[in-house]
């Protein structure tokens, strides 16, 4: 069973939130590369990004989340990124991504009261 | 590599378009699964899988309409060797690595390349053998190789 890719906005305790599910790779990144574009034009100080709902990303993804860190950064837009599975983790630590101007969460709500703590 | 007893072997051949890639994951998810991989093992090949045909399909072709790439799995009973291979433009093996160190900071000016560059790394860093093949105006072909763990 593959999920379908597909992203939805939320806003939960003040923070918007987009969440991600499904496949992220090169056919679906585009997507995902619109999504985040419109994520960082509408926050102010950051945005939450969850691939809890991911099953499979590649160099791809993380490429575009990569330059939206990076985009973000100069603006002083903060990310949060809530990510939960083996996979997904394991991706992150091997793309170095871990270690820049972007926050790993362990879950949603971890990601917000960190966003909301950090802008108070 | 070890050229140890015969493998069985599956061959796909696909048109080098993004929506493809997934199918070749899964296809190799299958196959992997089969030989008694670990669902971790399972994940790394697939993604190595995935990272060879992105850069087929982003890269070899100027009109990857045209382009094509071949899939060969060889299936062994300790290991899984996977090759992929495309007829596009190829490039510059070296001049990519460098690239990828570059991309440690994140803040190339390039992102096709570093796209690349992370790509190759994955690969590496996924598997246990890895081998880029290209020559310029021919084509590219990645061999990657994955050992079943003894428990």
């Amino acid at each position: 069973m593959v999920l379908p890719f597909g992203v939805e906005t939320v806003q939960e305790g003040g923070a918007p939130i987009l969440r991600v599910c499904g496949e992220v790779d090169v056919h679906t990144a585009p997507q995902l590369k619109e999504a985040l574009a419109q994520m960082a034009a509408e926050s102010g100080y950051g945005f939450v990004v969850s691939l809890a709902g991911v099953s499979y990303v590649d160099s791809t993804g993380l490429g575009t989340i990569a330059q939206l860190a990076r985009s973000a950064g100069k603006m002083d837009q903060r990310i949060f990124l809530v990510a939960t599975s083996p996979h997904v983790l394991k991706v992150l630590e091997v793309s170095g991504i871990t270690q820049k101007n972007v926050v790993v969460c362990a879950s949603e709500s971890e990601a917000v009261q960190q966003l909301v703590g950090q802008r108070a | 590599m070890m050229m140890t007893a015969t493998a069985e072997t599956i061959q796909m051949t696909l048109p080098c378009r993004s929506g493809y890639v997934g199918v070749v994951r899964l296809t190799a998810s299958g196959i992997a699964s089969r030989l008694g991989f670990s669902i971790e093992d399972i994940e790394d090949i697939k993604v190595a899988v995935s990272e060879a045909c992105t850069n087929a399909i982003q890269y070899a072709y100027r009109d990857p309409a045209d382009g094509r790439i071949e899939v060969d799995f060889a299936c062994y009973s300790d290991r899984l060797e996977i090759s992929i291979r495309d007829f596009g433009q190829g490039f510059d093996v070296a001049a990519t690595k460098q690239t990828k160190q570059a991309a440690d900071d994140w803040a190339p000016d390039d992102s096709e390349k570093l796209g690349m560059g992370l790509g190759l790394t994955f690969i590496e860093q996924l598997m246990d053998v890895s081998k880029v093949d290209s020559i310029p105006g021919k084509g590219t072909t990645v061999v990657m190789v994955k050992r079943l763990s003894v428990d």
